[in-house]
């Protein structure tokens, strides 16, 4: 109180404040969450030789926890999350080697769902980030599991990403390529304080 | 971090801690685009609230060009309005910001001031704040306007500044306008002074025939100086400083007629309003020492007229002033001799 009477006193640059009217804000981030190692293999004997399908790789995340990390401090404001969209990148797949990926991919906040199915061609060439989903073409992408994930981010509540992968026109200079996929999902958070 | 960008706008959104706390959620990353684009855009921001309270701080002085008889006195309590103008409701991103842009370039929407519109999120630029390599870091809708306007109950955006003066008579038709207030502490918490000092001096005299003029001639020059500081953190020796200065030269007339006095001025005024915040300031990233440092000047031409009602001892005045903001002061006091 007596801080409020000593700003005004001191500066009564704005006596009236803001009545009713609340205020609104968007805070967005482009988040990149810890990267997927995958470990893509053939049969020794089939190094350097194409190979139509490899058997499936099952991968996960830990918890990501982006709400409650990474927009913390606007959690108790937020009316609503909104994914932009989600990408991913491919590191480490080394050079002279060659795939395509079938990806299935799952996240699971309560239960696990279906999100999306995508393939990945030429996947030693996707260093760049390459857009899955956007808000604005959704495409394919499961609907439900997108509003699952908003609301688990306004909740603070973490998920999973679950993906299978298979390889399709492989072709793998040793027996087994480690590579990487670095998703990054790009959120905003609604703040509105009445 | 979030308390030292929410501390910026405690100065100038004292009555609402919500929009405070809006405010500082919007500027919180502001600081981590670097203390150059910090400064830029805070100051542009925040420019009509102090830009309107340096014009306010030149107001209120006098209601009347005839001085106070010897030992003759009044105290004056007023507030005055200062109008801020249409065009500066919105500003213009400012160029040469080398950490924070408009996520879509192409994007003409200007942006609110503080004394701008109450826009919803949908209807504010975005801004993009990217650390030193370009790397994005966050993205935050431009602050929003604190749609003062509509609700305040005054049909237009204006900044009020509180004032209360004596009036002295001296000698040889000179008075001596005092406004003072010592240094106050508010527990710790913060300190405010002010100082003001103007001198009227009756020029009717000197002039031939002076008894033939049906009007009373004065010149005045005043002069107000107040500081506040307020405790951010004191465990951090975090703090606020607003300084601010004003100074006016007018020729004054006025005529009574019966309880009413009618005035004029025609002078010159200049303001000069500074706010820092000092201390140590940690981003995710880096350190900053005393971050935020905005000045404010500004001089010019400065008409006014104005009323005063009085009523035996009672004073009631009103004043408008022409300037760049123009200003509307109400008064109430009493005056003796």
């Amino acid at each position: 109180m007596r801080k409020t009477l000593l700003l005004f006193t001191s500066l009564s640059l704005l006596l009236f404040g803001c009545g009713e009217a609340g205020v609104q804000s968007d805070v967005s981030k482009n988040i990149e969450i810890d990267p997927i190692q995958v470990s893509l293999e053939v049969p020794a004997i089939l190094v350097g030789q194409r190979v139509d399908q490899t058997p499936p790789i099952d991968v996960s995340t830990g918890n990501i926890d982006i709400g409650g990390q990474d927009f913390s401090e606007y959690l108790d404001d937020a009316t609503n999350f909104t994914i932009n969209s989600i990408s991913y990148s491919i590191e480490g797949f080394p050079s002279g080697s060659e795939a395509n990926l079938d990806i299935e991919l799952d996240i699971q906040v309560q239960q696990r769902q279906d999100l999306l199915t995508t393939t990945v061609a030429n996947a030693q060439n996707n260093t760049e980030d390459v857009v899955l989903y956007s808000s604005g073409n959704p495409g394919n992408v499961s609907a439900a599991a997108i509003s699952d994930l908003e609301q688990a981010l306004k909740n603070g509540d973490p998920f999973q990403l679950f993906m299978t992968i298979v390889g399709r026109d492989v072709l793998l200079q040793q027996q087994s390529v480690d590579f990487s996929f670095v998703f990054k999902f790009d959120v905003t958070a609604r703040i509105e304080l009445d | 971090m979030k308390r030292f960008l929410i501390i910026c706008l405690l100065s100038v959104s004292i009555a609402s801690p919500k929009i405070v706390k809006a405010q500082g959620i919007d500027f919180d990353s502001f600081l981590e685009a670097g203390r150059a684009d910090a400064n830029e855009l805070l100051g542009a921001y925040l420019q009509p609230a102090f830009e309107g309270f340096g014009y306010g701080l030149n107001s209120g002085w006098y209601n009347t060009a005839k001085p106070h008889k010897f030992l003759g006195f009044d105290i004056t309590a007023s507030v005055s309005l200062a109008r801020v103008p249409d065009a500066s409701s919105f500003f213009q991103l400012p160029s040469g910001l080398t950490n924070v842009g408009l996520t879509n370039p192409n994007d003409s929407r200007q942006l609110p001031t503080i004394f701008g519109p109450n826009l919803g999120a949908d209807d504010l630029p975005e801004l993009r704040f990217v650390d030193d390599n370009g790397e994005e870091l966050i993205r935050i809708s431009a602050p929003t306007g604190l749609g003062i306007e509509e609700v305040s109950g005054v049909p237009f955006n204006a900044v009020p500044v509180p004032m209360a003066q004596v009036g002295l008579g001296l000698f040889k038709g000179t008075e001596l306008k005092l406004r003072y207030m010592p240094e106050i502490d508010f527990d710790g918490e913060g300190s405010f002074q002010m100082f003001g000092i103007g001198v009227m001096h009756d020029i009717k005299s000197y002039i031939p025939g002076e008894k033939l003029l049906p009007i009373d001639l004065s010149l005045f020059a005043g002069y107000t100086s107040m500081t506040a500081n307020i405790n951010i953190d004191s465990d951090s020796d975090q703090s606020a400083e607003f300084d601010a200065s004003a100074w006016t030269i007018q020729a004054v007339a006025s005529k009574k007629v019966l309880f009413a006095t009618v005035f004029a001025g025609l002078g010159y005024s200049n303001y000069n309003v500074d706010f820092g915040l000092l201390g140590d300031y940690s981003t995710e990233t880096q350190t900053f020492n005393n971050p935020i440092s905005l000045n404010y000047a500004n001089n010019g031409v400065r008409a006014n007229v104005g009323l005063r009602l009085k009523l035996l001892f009672l004073t009631i005045t009103g004043e408008y002033a022409m300037q760049e903001f123009n200003t509307l002061t109400a008064g109430v006091g009493i005056s003796i001799r």
